[in-house]
């Protein structure tokens, strides 16, 4: 954009509804390739995809028993190797299509760390610029129930908004957008855009989008999780033992992706019990002028009642000391 | 928590401008009649004594300022001082039907110039004692023309025979941080008096009360058009779009999990009522605990400040400051 042109606040977002190729990185990332280019193609300038989209929600921690000590980890090696690292640049073929189409690209993925452990799994949002830089990482907090058995809590040095060519965003995973203190730490950095990730396919999840976005007087980008359990692969490792064989059910993943303006009121969606992109117009402007009733981290708040301190470090298991390289 | 389950209500009134001493009498009447009906505890709407000033959103400063001078100065002369006959009234009622009593009012502040207003709500237990105000810590938009902001001192959680009881007052709710306080502090049932309506309204009853894993009961009030008195001159321009329902009431009360067990109650006056059962106060935090297993201590550090902020604090230069008011 030159210096000299008016930022347009009118942007056309796209939320995903599809399923991933469950412990399969790469047809994962064709699928999502496709999709973007789908969406792009209708106009769309941000695309957002639901939870642990690549390469899949492991919905298998609330269907088997831990303990089977070897069927979980069985599962869990097939998770961990389906998982993204990004210092291996595995989303390189993501960044390129951003690039490629002028995109803004939200892509929750199962992250590993292959140079550490190589055996632990975040759930993390990535965010990536229509430049196809990786503009933010952000690790969910606290994982819900049984999924602590299969993603590590993050530090919150993606617990940020990040300035895009559509305004501010920033985002959380799924029961993140429970945690009140997370919350309000996205809407006191300005967020204006505010994805919100999800499994969680109840229609309590539409009030609850509701409510964060008058909250945070932002848009709310949500895209939720919807398979039948006919979409999971054929082979998917002890399928026998997860109770849904031969079901075309939706399980209890039906999706309802919304998008939600910041006064609360939905402008798309919420989609039950289908496959497809939703598209919503949004004009970032919008988020200003509903401010004059509430602003939770401004005019709404008491400062002089509550202070609340965030760290954000990064944390580092382990730090190594080591000789300089001309000593060796 | 009770071993059993009991009945809560909550009092839909309508706004009839008859000054404070009808209004508490109306008050105790639907103590009378919830308690019959087997209510322990029993919420009425936000400001209801001597009722909520709705012509605050309607006139203009500048061109009505006279009308405004007029109508603030009712308000004081019919606003409620804490204690006074107007509570022990209250007091007497909710003591001889043995329940506990949340009833919002606008009180005047007797303790300091006797000129200025809280939007609070008074908590009073079955034994007929009042166990504590909560002054709204920051109105909304127009109300800030006429109620002052109350101080960290009167955000609590109660204890009662019913679980831990507190709550904020309408747009409060949508404070992240006075949330979390709360939650924090244990609060088991969650009361919101409230001047909002709609489906919105519904959406962030059941985010809270998902959020804190607690029950809401959400108490508004109604307001027609033909119980405006004629000697108001607004009467004749007031909300020229509405017709004969100005406010819709929507109360409701809401379980844990995000279940509506009563309501909303839609352009009525009424009682509603629930039974709620207390296992579900701390089954339902197996999946999350915002204030306890869900959050991040390492991460967010809140800090809360309820002293308390006297408009004036006496040294004498003998005793030191304030002890010339000790009583006794």
């Amino acid at each position: 954009m030159r210096p000299s042109e008016t930022p347009l606040t009118r942007h056309i977002v796209a939320v995903v509804q599809h399923p991933p190729v469950w412990f399969d990185r790469s047809a994962t990332l064709s699928r999502a390739v496709d999709l973007i280019r789908e969406a792009a193609g209708m106009g769309a300038t941000l695309v957002a995809f639901p939870e642990a989209f690549v390469s899949g929600y492991p919905f298998w921690l609330f269907r088997t028993t831990p303990d089977d000590w070897d069927v979980p980890a069985e599962l869990y090696g097939r998770f961990v190797e389906s998982a993204v690292d990004l210092a291996g640049d595995d989303l390189g073929p993501i960044r390129e299509v951003a690039r490629e189409l002028d995109v803004t690209i939200a892509l929750p993925v199962n992250e590993v760390e292959r140079r550490a452990t190589g055996g632990t799994v975040f759930n993390t949002l990535v965010v990536i610029g229509p430049n196809g830089a990786i503009l933010n990482r952000h690790r969910k907090l606290v994982a819900t129930n049984a999924e602590r058995m299969a993603w590590a809590p993050g530090d919150a040095s993606g617990l940020k908004t990040i300035e895009t060519p559509l305004g501010r965003v920033g985002g959380l995973i799924c029961f993140e957008n429970l945690m009140p203190l997370a919350r309000y730490a996205l809407i006191a950095a300005g967020e204006t855009i505010h994805l919100a990730p999800t499994a969680y396919g109840y229609d309590a999840w539409t009030a609850w989008m509701r409510h964060v976005a008058a909250e945070h007087r932002a848009w709310v980008v949500s895209p939720s999780v919807a398979f039948r359990w006919s979409d999971v692969p054929a082979d998917f490792p002890h399928a026998d033992l997860m109770g849904y064989g031969g079901s075309d059910d939706w399980g209890s993943y039906e999706g309802g992706s919304v998008v939600v303006d910041p006064w609360g009121e939905i402008v798309a969606g919420p989609l039950w019990k289908e496959h497809g992109i939703l598209y919503a117009t949004i004009d970032t402007a919008t988020a200003t002028g509903s401010r004059f009733i509430s602003d939770s981290a401004g005019h709404y708040d008491r400062p002089d009642l509550f202070e609340l301190t965030v760290d954000r470090r990064t944390r580092r298991s382990t730090t190594y000391l080591d000789d300089p390289a001309d000593r060796v | 928590m009770p071993a059993s389950a009991f009945r809560v209500a909550a009092v839909q009134s309508a706004l009839r401008y008859e000054g404070r001493d009808a209004a508490v009498e109306r008050v105790c009447e639907r103590i009378a009649e919830a308690a019959r009906t087997g209510a322990r505890l029993i919420v009425f709407p936000e400001a209801i004594v001597p009722g909520y000033p709705a012509w605050i959103w309607h006139l203009r400063p500048n061109l009505d300022g006279s009308a405004i001078a007029g109508l603030y100065a009712e308000l004081l002369d019919q606003g409620v001082t804490i204690p006074s006959p107007a509570t022990e009234r209250i007091c007497k009622a909710a003591g001889e039907a043995g329940v506990y009593v949340v009833v919002g009012m606008t009180e005047r502040n007797a303790e300091a110039s006797n000129a200025s207003l809280y939007n609070s709500i008074l908590y009073v237990d079955p034994s007929g004692q009042i166990m504590g105000k909560h002054r709204k810590l920051v109105p909304t938009g127009p109300e800030r023309m006429v109620w002052a902001q109350g101080d960290g001192s009167t955000l609590k959680v109660y204890d009662s025979s019913v679980g831990r009881l507190g709550g904020l007052i309408c747009y409060e709710n949508l404070m992240p941080l006075a949330r979390y306080a709360l939650y924090a502090w244990g609060i088991q049932i969650y009361v919101a008096p409230t001047a909002a309506r709609g489906e919105l309204w519904l959406a962030t009853l059941r985010h809270i009360a998902m959020e804190g894993r607690v029950f809401v009961i959400g108490c508004g009030f109604v307001e027609r058009r033909s119980d405006i008195p004629t000697r108001y001159a607004f009467k004749n321009d007031y909300q020229p779009t509405m017709d004969e329902w100005i406010d819709d009431g929507d109360s409701a009360i809401i379980d844990p999990e995000g279940s509506i067990l009563a309501g909303p109650l839609h352009q009525a006056e009424g009682i509603l009522y629930a039974d709620i059962d207390p296992a579900q106060m701390t089954s339902s935090k197996w999946i999350f605990d915002a204030a306890g297993h869900y959050a991040r201590p390492d991460v967010f550090r809140l800090e809360v400040r309820t002293a308390e902020h006297p408009l004036l604090v006496v040294d004498d230069g003998v005793d030191g400051p304030g002890v010339a008011d000790v009583p006794g």
